[in-house]
């Protein structure tokens, strides 16, 4: 197991595509192994290419790729600029409520930070709000995503875990909400502090709210029907996939009129793409959470664990400091590719639910992408807006600061995250 | 070349097919299910197409350069060196690929009755993707590495310009598991 570990570190350092360095790093344990054939390792490839539940990705890959161009995500910019664009901290603000509606579309953090920085980053620098805070707000704005659904990372976690997508993905709904309003609550101290006033003068109208809503109801609609479909067991969270594609399909080209063949077309050639470079990573990925099972590795690490402390709290804020680490060094789909097959065994011998430890997961592993030395979000929108690295790790702090206050509050309680899950779904 | 570029059309637009086909086919199967009817073959030909979709896809990704590595380290190198490190690279992935053809091809033949779900279809239809996918993307490795030998013992001028050379160039300071949107 160390050849394997020692094998995929040396071929990330020259730079082999992820995808390779896993699938080489894997079966070299089946060649150094007497008992296993390569055989097995293709055949594990082929039997993970084959569960259902793992079709939502790839649909909500496309699904995301649909709403840009069907226009749906304009009319969610523009709806919530109205909502909150009068609080202190303005386009701040607009920044991370969208994120929290576009969670249900893109998917993905750094897709929908990078998006953000494109489309409102100039707007709110020239607003007067600085490049590092501007940066900032986008890019640790944009880790709501990981957990309001559909997030991609959910998916995996559900995938190589084995735990209910659909439960993660109701599960996910309110720390995503908290963290909306804990985020926005930061910006708004931060706003208060400099003297950063609002972008609109004053607070909309209930009409004007009435008004805005319906004129991009379909588009407000979209992540609601998702998590109601999902959670009354109407669609399994594969199949909400796909009816989410038909949806961008239907109400872009119907109520917006923005969708034309060769654009869909485009959009369906896109999504092959960034689904074969998902995929092969998964895929490969499956060879080696097999040689994970086959040396006992979880069972070997539970019983080290349990030595140090039995108190299940403290041992969860020690596997999520640990995995802050690595997600500081990390991209986040590694780690949950490599991670989630050894530390879910552990945290149900532990006594902890994997629904709630998921989504605790992927908060602080996605939360690395926000931070030096290697954040994929971070890189993202500081490269886009051209703003010095420096200057958006001190605007980050506050930001970051109150994400890691959540997760400890979610952490000390639990049903906080369970209840939704659990109590409404049986 | 003109068949080449055939080719490549071809298969993007074949799995664009297929990925619209497995959409439309869990999005059936979802539907009649609600209604009263399920139909379960619907769902194990998505699952079919799906793992085409993926080996296709893994070699378009490929062709244009859009797999994800760490180029934090080998970014700090001059520019020979990086082009030498990435040679290596690309035999040991093609030392790889190969592993999958022939294994792949051992584990198609290895049970040939085996059957795909309530289709009837045989499930050596998925595993044969492998190396069906295995090979299309040795083909681009090769075609890739022997440019980069080229470039390397100096009798090709590099166009840096081509997808899988940007890497060379600029600054992507990032490793990015899901590329943004353009």
């Amino acid at each position: 197991m160390i050849t394997v570990a020692v094998v995929f570190f040396v071929l990330l350092v020259i730079r082999m595509p992820l995808a390779f360095a896993v699938g080489i790093a894997g079966a070299s344990y089946f060649i150094g192994s007497e008992f296993l054939p390569l055989t097995v390792a293709v055949q594990r490839i082929a039997s993970a290419s084959q569960s259902f539940p793992l079709l939502a990705l790839p649909f909500f890959i496309l699904a995301g790729q649909l709403m840009n161009i069907s226009g749906i995500t304009s009319h969610l910019i523009r709806f919530s600029q109205l909502l909150v664009s009068w609080i202190s901290g303005g386009l701040a603000h607009v920044s991370i409520v969208l994120s929290a509606m576009m969670g249900g579309v893109s998917g993905s953090a750094v897709a929908d930070a990078s998006m953000q920085a494109r489309v409102l980053g100039p707007a709110m620098i020239d607003s007067g709000l600085s490049k590092g805070f501007t940066s900032a707000s986008i890019a640790v704005g944009a880790l709501i995503t990981a957990t309001i659904p559909p997030s991609i990372g959910l998916i995996l976690y559900g995938f190589m875990g084995n735990v209910s997508i659909g439960k993660l993905f109701v599960a996910g709904l309110i720390p995503g909400v908290l963290m909306t309003l804990v985020l926005m609550a930061a910006v708004y101290i931060v706003a208060k502090r400099r003297g950063i006033g609002a972008q609109a003068p004053q607070k909309p109208s209930g009409k004007a709210i009435l008004k805005g809503f319906l004129d991009a109801k379909w588009a407000v609609l979209f992540p609601v029907l998702l998590i109601v479909t999902i959670r009354w067991g109407i669609f399994t969270p594969s199949e909400a996939g796909a009816f989410a594609v038909i949806y961008a399909l239907a109400v872009g080209y119907f109520a917006y009129g923005n969708l034309t063949l060769n654009k869909i077309f485009h959009a369906l050639k896109k999504s092959v793409n960034d689904i074969g470079m998902i995929m092969l990573i998964i895929l490969f990925a499956n060879i080696v959470a097999y040689a994970i099972a086959f040396e006992q590795l979880p069972q070997t690490m539970t019983q080290v664990l349990v030595a140090t402390t039995e108190n299940p709290t403290l041992m969860l804020l020690m596997i999520l400091a640990f995995l802050t680490l690595m997600g500081m060094f990390m991209e986040a789909t590694v780690i949950v590719l490599l991670l989630t097959p050894i530390l879910v065994p552990i945290v149900i011998a532990l006594g902890i639910d994997p629904v709630h430890f998921g989504i605790l997961m992927m908060i602080v592993v996605t939360l690395g992408g926000m931070t030096p030395p290697v954040g994929v979000a971070m890189y993202a929108v500081c490269g886009i807006l051209k703003c010095p690295t420096e200057r958006y790790v001190v605007e980050s702090i506050p930001l970051i600061a109150a994400v890691l206050l959540l997760v400890l509050f979610l952490a000390l309680f639990p049903s906080v995250v369970l209840f939704l899950p659990n109590g409404l779904m049986s | 070349m003109a068949c080449i570029s055939f080719w490549v059309k071809l298969e993007r637009s074949v799995a664009a097919i297929m990925l619209a086909l497995i959409v439309l086919c869990v999005f059936f199967a979802a539907l009649m299910r609600t209604a009263g009817f399920p139909v379960i073959w619907s769902v194990d030909i998505a699952q079919l197409l799906f793992v085409w979709v993926c080996v296709i896809g893994g070699n378009q990704a490929m062709r244009d350069g859009d797999h994800v590595g760490v180029d934090y380290f080998v970014k700090r190198l001059p520019l020979k060196l990086q082009l030498s490190i990435d040679v290596v690279v690309y035999i040991l992935m093609a030392a790889f690929l190969t592993v999958l053809i022939v294994y792949g091809l051992k584990l198609t033949l290895l049970n040939p009755e085996r059957e795909l779900g309530a289709a009837q279809l045989p499930y050596s239809l998925v595993t044969i993707a492998i190396p069906f996918g295995g090979g299309l993307m040795l083909c681009t490795v090769v075609a890739q590495g022997i440019y980069l030998v080229r470039v390397c013992i100096g009798n090709l001028v590099p166009d840096y310009s081509l997808p899988f050379m940007q890497k060379f160039v600029g600054d992507n300071d990032n490793m990015s598991a899901v590329k943004a949107p353009v």
